[in-house]
């Protein structure tokens, strides 16, 4: 899965910004991001912009596939516990975790099509006080 | 909140409360919000009108609780579906056969009951899932391997029952016929074990599969006869060893010859993996391996001078495109084939291949990998994960945008017919879909398709049809996918599994003796289901109210 690293929201959203000149993440993404997220999941392909990371949660890299991010760290986060899980990464990788949050209680509270990009941001968060939706 | 069709909203509301005191207000679903998770991802008709849709969803967690469900669902005439983790995506997800049912969700039935090391067995819940299975049996210490499907998230049950299929060992890649014994939910409420199990304290249930009498579980596979709350598997152990080799042929017409050879050694247990075709010459990658050649790590690189002459061939043909390949040693064909066992039998296999295979003038032979197990996890990235009992989910990333996949589409529905086991047939299909898809204007051949070689006896000639975010695009490649459907029934060919949507279409080329197959199902139906209450109308069995055709 390779390396990992932390950052906060302002890394976050200082990311998703350089990707999009001009444009800024809208209110409800702003509104849902949690200011530690437990992980932020990142395509390398978009990780150029976080490299003046300001350190506060973990980051993980991925290349497209989540089966490492999945088996490694996800499942085991999921079991329990109520960390927002936040990330940058193109809609196939989101796609795939979507599916996997909503067997885990958890579903996506934010996401944001980068202008331009292939990059979408999101935020997957607990749903109370659902079982597995 | 979608009330079912001929279903009265007090009716409805009293089996939700009902179902609620089974299960809890917790486990029963129907605002919008919750129900929609329940629809198909992939889906070509996505807020059409007639898009398939649930009206609400129940998740029982155990066999007692499902067959309350069902009891009440009888009592109010409550249409269900069940569905084990529903991540049938490309076959309708899970979203049910019949808008308006209640999903019955058995993803909280996600116990593993049973491991046998000896049997090599394992006696698992619809909820648990290739992921579950394969954690659960390394935490153990077990030496057994499991055989999933492409993405790892589904369920083993699930899978099975709709008879999908994985990449190791012939013997474990049908995952249906890899199955021993089930527990069933009936439409009434009542709970059958199938096989041995109808033994009480039977000591064999997942050791002999038929039991005495008529063997019934092929009934709960693809049907509507039951819930199943348990199912056993047989696995693979662990083997001391893999290899994993290419055979390239030169011409054209090698395909057949190539394709005879290795039937022969797959019926005779000699070739023991997944065969993989493939076509350098044509640029069309092995099956299991795509998702190496979308990183890159594997593509077959060509000229402009042979693209042109791919641009200018007929069906993946051309004298030209054939020497072209002859002069720069482009093989027109290339078959993997893996062994599973202790060393010196998987090498003495793959000597006995070769021979065999040298036959086929100009035949060239590689070695591509010899692992010993267990599986280094650190290097699993390198291979085809599930050929080496690993769940993955890397299979989804062709649907992200690369290279290879410059404009990636909203899903895929997969046509997925099964076609005889010979080269003239591959040829065959390529001819007949090639031709009646660009009529249809439908992008499912770039040049040349090879099928995938899942079963031992024959082939599935699958192709992905796009789903694309254009409502009319979308219906246009499902009109075309019914014609395709309808196309390979004149040829003799027939799905082995398809989406709701297509049942109809696909059952209709099951139509021997005046559709005979077809009314005993229906037949069946009316017996053990008289009120239609379980999956109406999958695979196209429909309980007698809701029939279109004079019964
Ligand atoms: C990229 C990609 C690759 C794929 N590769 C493969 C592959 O290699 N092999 C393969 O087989 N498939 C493949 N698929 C198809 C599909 O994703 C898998 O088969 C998946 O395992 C099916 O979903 P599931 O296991 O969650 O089963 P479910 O969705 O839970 O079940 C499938 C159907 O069976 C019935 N059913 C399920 N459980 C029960 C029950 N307990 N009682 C009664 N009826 C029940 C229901 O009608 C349900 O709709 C692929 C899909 C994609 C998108």
């Amino acid at each position: 899965m390779g390396s990992t690293s932390t950052l906060d929201r302002r890394t976050f959203l200082a990311a998703t910004a350089s990707l999009t000149v001009g444009s800024c993440l809208p209110a409800s993404v702003l509104a849902a991001m949690p200011l530690s997220p437990a992980l932020f999941v990142c395509d390398r392909r978009f990780t150029g912009s976080l490299a003046r990371a300001d350190v506060h949660a973990t980051v993980t890299y991925i290349d497209g596939d989540v089966t490492a991010l999945w088996r490694d760290q996800l499942s085991g986060l999921w079991q329990n516990g109520t960390a927002s899980v936040s990330g940058l990464t193109q809609p196939a990788a989101l796609f795939c975790l979507e599916q996997l949050a909503r067997g885990h209680g958890r579903s996506v509270s934010a996401r944001h099509t980068v202008a331009g990009t292939d990059a979408i941001a999101w935020v997957i968060s607990p749903v109370s006080p659902r079982g597995f939706l | 909140m979608r009330i079912p069709t001929g279903v009265s909203a007090a009716d409805f509301s009293a089996a939700l409360t009902a179902f609620t005191r089974v299960v809890g207000a917790e486990w029963v679903f129907t605002s919008d919000a919750d129900v929609d998770l329940y629809r198909d991802a992939y889906s070509p008709l996505a807020g059409q009108p007639d898009e398939r849709r649930a009206s609400a969803a129940v998740a029982p967690a155990n066999a007692e609780q499902v067959q309350a469900v069902v009891r009440i669902a009888n009592q109010y005439r409550i249409p269900l579906y069940a569905i084990s983790t529903g991540k049938n995506l490309g076959y309708g997800g899970s979203a049910p056969a019949y808008t308006g049912s209640v999903v019955v969700d058995l993803k909280r039935m996600n116990r593993i009951i049973e491991v046998d090391e000896a049997n090599a067995s394992v006696l698992v819940e619809p909820g648990v899932s290739y992921f579950d299975l394969y954690n659960h049996l390394r935490a153990i210490g077990s030496k057994l391997w499991i055989d999933c499907p492409d993405p790892g998230w589904g369920s083993v049950v699930g899978n099975a029952i709709d008879r999908g299929g994985g990449y190791t060992m012939a013997n474990y890649r049908n995952h249906f016929e890899s199955h021993c014994g089930m527990e069933v939910v009936l439409p009434d409420g009542e709970l059958l074990r199938t096989g041995m199990g109808a033994i009480p304290g039977s000591k064999t249930w997942q050791q002999y599969k038929s039991g005495c009498g008529p063997w019934v579980d092929g009934l709960f596979s693809q049907g509507n006869y039951g819930i199943v709350t348990k199912m056993g598997f047989w696995l693979m152990p662990e083997p001391e060893a893999f290899l994993r080799c290419t055979v390239r042929v030169p011409r054209y017409k090698d395909l057949i010859p190539l394709v005879d050879t290795l039937n022969y050694l797959e019926n005779s247990r000699i070739v023991t993996g997944f065969p993989d075709l493939a076509t350098p010459l044509l640029g069309y990658p092995p099956t299991g391996q795509v998702q190496l050649y979308i990183e890159g790590t594997a593509a077959y690189p060509m000229t402009d001078e042979h693209k042109a002459l791919l641009a200018k061939a007929d069906q993946g043909y051309s004298p030209e495109l054939e020497a072209y390949g002859l002069a720069h040693d482009i093989p027109y064909w290339e078959l993997w084939v893996s062994y599973y066992g202790p060393p010196e039998v998987i090498d003495a296999q793959w000597q006995a291949s070769q021979r065999r295979f040298a036959k086929i003038a100009g035949a060239q032979f590689k070695v591509i990998d010899r692992l010993t197990m267990p599986v280094d996890l650190t290097k699993i990235d390198d291979y085809h994960e599930p050929e080496l009992g690993v769940p993955s989910l890397r299979a989804f990333s062709i649907g992200a945008r690369t290279p290879y996949n410059p404009s990636p589409s909203k899903g895929h529905m997969w046509f997925s017919p099964i076609i005889p086991r010979t080269g003239e047939a591959i040829f065959e299909a390529n001819r007949v879909f090639s031709a009646a898809a660009k009529e249809l204007g439908m992008p499912l051949f770039q040049t040349f398709s090879m099928p995938a070689c899942f079963w031992e006896r024959s082939f599935i000639f699958i192709l992905a049809t796009p789903v694309t975010t254009d409502p009319a695009t979308n219906r246009k490649y499902l009109a075309g996918f019914k014609k395709l459907i309808e196309i390979g029934g004149q040829h003799g060919w027939g799905e082995y599994r398809t989406a709701p949507v297509f049942q109809e279409s696909v059952m209709d080329v099951y139509s021997f003796n005046n559709h005979a197959l077809h009314r005993f199902h229906e037949t069946l139906k009316d017996a053990i289901d008289p009120k239609g209450i379980l999956s109406p109308g999958r695979y196209d069995i429909w309980p007698r109210h809701l029939r279109k055709k004079a019964p």
